[in-house]
């Protein structure tokens, strides 16, 4: 089976460029961190968070995509459902972006049906459905559903209409069982599988966000922030040997030992997140 | 705007709507499902829970629909688990078909899938909260493929919603108003609902955590452990939209919605009778500072109404 090595520096560009690396010295290490021998594909933007998507620092983005050009790596657009009081300025925000589409940022990767058709209509550039849209249960504290094999449900009639009507080269699946199969995926779609960690669920109200607000003003839903989850990671003991993580607006656990079925090549899209690499790491328990 | 309410009673039918209850939702079980699909395979997002959220089987359902609709209310019958496969999309047709037959007056759906099969059968389509509208984009996308009602997500601000009720006309819309509310998005969230565990929320806030913390300080340190705190011992333990209601009533929100299938008919009553006092009040007030100033706090204000941290949209008070 050939694996297509990507990585996801979505949602922790800024935790990843703390230290004052090159982009080509972080895309290195974590390959390595990976394992692999060279990074065909880099993932930016955020799949979880508005506000991330908004704030992204357009100096480093460019940066990014300029040293990938360098590397010859292709970047994928990630795009992230946008509450309604963003929405206009995400989308003067692409805007800025599209002259970026004719370069090696050659795809995007959307998260809801809004901005598919959105997309779709004004842009021409490679379109991917997002980890969003595969809503398979995924939930470990059920070993009776965790270890079986999942044939993903989106395989329907309706996905092969929407892939035509929409254009859709790619999806986006995550790490959810024991096993995946995907021999039932449609017809010349490329198929993307995040690893090392499958995320189970996302709000709009992200616990970091609030950590600097006073009490009256907290847990409000996509409030602006100052991006504290780039340097907070929480990890949850649910007592099943397994690493839970909250990063970002996200709840992820680890699944590296889920294997892939049914499809002869995919992307591998690693998520190189990892909280041992903090600067004057304090851990508090409880 | 009317008051949507769980029924999972029949016994308190009379009393839900003497409380003020104008539209019911309903869920059912089937065995058949099961045994096909699996003890996994949910039809509704609560499937897992068994009888205390479903308590129903198809058939009583039909003979609810015609119950419920003799007393001159609304019922909708709900099929919103997160996905479903080809199959099970199959199926629930049969559903629907007889759900039609039974002159049901809509189905709430959580996918576009089902949206296409139940406009093609010419029954009115709610969106749930599940399909996560949170733009305008979003709301058109559903609105155009044949959707009469949507759920707002409860995780958007009230100006937000009124954006999407001005820019997406031609559309219900519902919102959420009472008991429930969720740390994370209905949208997203794709832990099990189900007996033998709690939600992946109530996971969480009980398990042990450790917080790794960048460039660590004292006061840093303080500020996050407070937050966490806060977040997993205060944040909506109750939940309430009482003060939202005048701005709903403006915007001629269609439904107000009562959650929790599983709780209590005396509490689901309760509610009710709050949402529908406050709905009158608001009816008679000229503004909203007027509506706040008359409106009746919940029961249970002493500890809901601290904070901000039991509100579903907590920018109306804080």
């Amino acid at each position: 089976m050939e694996q297509i090595s990507c990585l996801n520096f979505c949602d922790i560009m800024n935790y990843l460029n703390q230290e004052e690396e090159t982009i080509e010295a972080i895309i290195k290490k974590t390959a390595k961190k990976a394992g692999f021998e060279h990074v065909e594909r880099i993932y930016i933007g955020s799949y979880f968070c508005a506000q991330y998507f908004l704030h992204m620092d357009d100096i480093l983005f460019d940066d990014i995509v300029t040293q990938a050009k360098n590397m010859k790596i292709q970047v994928t657009l990630v795009i992230p459902v946008i509450p309604q009081k963003d929405l206009n300025t995400v989308l003067k925000k692409l805007e800025g972006y599209s002259e970026y589409f004719e370069d090696c940022l050659d795809e995007i990767t959307v998260n809801d049906y809004g901005m598919l058709a959105y997309i779709h209509e004004n842009y021409e550039v490679r379109l991917n459905m997002g980890r969003l849209f595969m809503k398979d249960y995924r939930d470990p504290r059920y070993p009776a559903y965790f270890k079986t094999v999942l044939k993903p449900k989106i395989f329907t009639k309706y996905l092969i209409r929407l892939i035509e009507q929409y254009q859709i080269d790619g999806m986006e699946f995550e790490l959810t069982h024991v096993s995946i199969n995907f021999e039932n995926k449609p017809k010349g779609i490329v198929i993307g599988v995040h690893t090392p960690f499958c995320y189970m669920t996302v709000g709009q109200i992200c616990e970091y966000a609030s950590i600097n607000k006073q009490i009256e003003k907290k847990f409000r839903p996509n409030q602006s922030c100052a991006k504290e989850c780039q340097e907070t990671i929480i990890r949850y003991d649910m007592q099943d040997g397994r690493e839970w993580i909250r990063v970002g607006r996200a709840i992820y656990f680890d699944n590296r030992d889920c294997e892939i079925e049914g499809v002869s090549k995919y992307r591998e899209i690693y998520f190189p997140v990892e909280w041992e690499g903090f600067i004057n790491e304090d851990i508090s328990s409880t | 705007m009317k008051i949507l309410v769980p029924l999972n009673n029949m016994e308190h039918i009379d009393d839900y709507i003497a409380a003020g209850a104008g539209e019911f939702y309903i869920g059912f079980y089937d065995e058949e499902w099961t045994s096909r699909f699996g003890d996994f395979a949910d039809i509704n997002r609560m499937s897992g829970f068994k009888e205390n959220a479903n308590p129903f089987s198809l058939e009583e359902v039909i003979e609810i629909i015609n119950t419920v609709k003799n007393k001159g209310m609304l019922i909708y019958v709900t099929f919103n688990s997160s996905i479903y496969s080809e199959e099970q999309l199959g199926e629930i047709k049969k559903y629907f078909i007889a759900l039609k037959e039974a002159d049901v007056d809509g189905v709430i759906v959580s996918c576009i899938e089902l949206v296409e099969i139940a406009d093609k059968l010419e029954l009115s389509v709610i969106v749930s909260t599940i399909s996560g509208v949170y733009n305008t984009q979003i709301a058109k996308f559903y609105r155009n493929k044949g959707t009469n009602r949507i759920i707002i997500p409860r995780d958007l601000s009230v100006d937000e919603i009124e954006t999407i009720v001005k820019e997406v006309p031609d559309v219900e819309y519902e919102v959420f108003m009472m008991r429930n509310g969720c740390m994370f998005s209905d949208a997203n969230c794709l832990g099990m609902h189900r007996n033998e565990s709690c939600s992946i929320c109530g996971s969480l806030i009980s398990a042990d955590s450790q917080i790794h913390i960048k460039d660590n300080n004292f006061k840093k340190r303080h500020n996050i452990e407070l937050n966490d705190l806060i977040y997993t011992k205060s944040f909506h333990e109750y939940a309430c939209g009482l003060c939202s209601i005048y701005r709903f009533v403006k915007m001629n929100i269609t439904a107000c919605k009562i959650v929790g299938r599983t709780d209590e008919w005396k509490n689901i009553c309760n509610d009710i009778r709050y949402v529908k006092q406050n709905l009158e009040i608001a009816e008679s007030c000229k503004s909203q500072e007027e509506y706040l100033e008359r409106m009746q706090l919940p029961e249970e204000s002493r500890l809901m109404c601290k904070l901000g941290l039991s509100c579903y949209y907590p920018e109306m008070r804080f």
